[in-house]
């Protein structure tokens, strides 16, 4: 049980004192190393006679543009660079069991964080497609009669966000911990590879294509 | 694991700031490039449209001139064939006169030699058979109305000698 639980690595004495999770200062480690690799990757970019290394950079920031603009449209394209971050950082979080880290998802502060910025970034969205008025008038369609369904999903979608990213790692998590402990050799491997590579990346492309597609819903053109 | 309390803040803020720094570190640089690479191409290709397009009205500018120039030179060539023709005719019509008036002209300068020299001839006659006559009678400066009778006489003969040509 003890390995579900998430440590505290070090406490800011302030008031009773607020202890810091590994969940976030595995997510700095991420910032880091991920705004590192971006300076050094983006430093000699070039618009003729690209390199390799340019070219396989811009071809994966090309996809996931193509992708997010493919499911936001062309109204939500403001909020292609937010989608990419929150897809590279899932992403990363679910791979980074595979060098011995704590996932960050698996720290439910930390999908609960994910899911409410997402909330926040869709109706953000809506308010400013619509205005303010606009806004709340989109909750009485396509009929008023549905509108207390639409003011619950506030809470159901960043819940139902939070809850599905935080319940699969911690699902891998757990088999992957089991698994260790019956035999720490060879047998882990294929199921790391499905658990933490293939559901890794399948949770963090449907909490972002999932956020899109609310953002898409939130500033379409009536 | 279950728990909710500062972490999630912290996390939020660490969104922020990952959104940020990717943002600028990662993002616009990469999509700054793509940009620009595309109007690059774009500018290339618009390029390449507007060089085709007045290489084509050159081409088509060029193909009027040439025809035209084509027929100019077959008017200019049919042109100078008619004055060729004409100059001909006249150079010929001209040579054919030329040739008639030298014809007539030596035909006359003939007759003219031949009456010159008949009328040589006849006074030769005339003055040989005034000889023989003075030879024959052995008579000496006879009178001119001598002379004048064996003119007549000749002259009698001789037209219708000539009559008889």
């Amino acid at each position: 049980m003890d390995a579900l639980e998430v440590h505290t690595v070090f406490t800011i004495p302030i008031g009773g004192g607020i202890p810091i999770y590994e969940s976030v200062v595995v997510t700095w480690i991420i910032m880091a190393v991920f705004t590192l690799l971006a300076i050094i990757l983006v430093r000699n970019l070039r618009v003729e006679n690209v390199s390799k290394k340019q070219l396989a950079l811009e071809a994966g920031i090309a996809f996931l543009q193509n992708f997010f603009e493919g499911t936001v449209g062309k109204n939500g394209k403001r909020y292609v660079p937010y989608l990419i971050t929150v897809a590279l950082y899932i992403g990363a979080s679910n791979l980074i069991g595979i060098l011995g880290f704590t996932p960050p998802t698996k720290d439910m502060n930390v999908t609960a964080a994910l899911g409410i910025a997402s909330i926040i970034v869709i109706e953000y969205s809506g308010i400013h497609k619509k205005g303010v008025k606009g806004w709340f008038k989109s909750f009485a369609q396509p009929v008023p009669v549905i509108a207390p369904l639409n003011v619950l999903e506030l809470v159901i979608r960043p819940l139902s966000l939070c809850m599905r990213l935080f319940g699969n790692v911690l699902g891998a998590f757990v088999v992957m911990e089991l698994l260790k402990q019956l035999l720490p050799v060879g047998l882990p491997v294929p199921f790391s590879l499905y658990f933490d590579v293939f559901d890794g990346l399948i949770q963090a492309y449907v909490f972002v294509f999932l956020t899109s597609l609310f953002i898409k819903e939130a500033v379409e053109d009536e | 694991m279950l728990k909710l309390d500062w972490n999630l803040l912290f996390t939020l803020i660490n969104l922020v700031i990952f959104y940020i720094l990717m943002r600028k570190f990662l993002i616009k640089p990469i999509m700054n490039i793509m940009e620009q690479r595309k109007k690059l191409i774009e500018d290339g290709f618009n390029q390449a449209r507007q060089d085709q397009d007045e290489a084509l009205k050159l081409k088509e500018q060029y193909e009027t001139a040439l025809t035209g120039a084509r027929d100019e030179s077959s008017k200019i060539v049919a042109e100078a064939k008619a004055t060729a023709k004409t100059e001909y005719d006249r150079v010929m019509q001209d040579a054919q006169k030329d040739a008639a008036a030298l014809l007539e002209n030596a035909g006359k300068n003939i007759e003219l030699e031949k009456q010159k020299a008949m009328f040589d001839l006849r006074s030769q006659v005339a003055g040989l058979a005034m000889e023989a006559a003075r030879k024959v009678t052995g008579e000496k400066d006879h009178s001119a109305q001598d002379l004048k009778l064996y003119d007549q006489f000749l002259e009698e003969a001789g037209d219708y000698h000539d009559t008889d040509n």
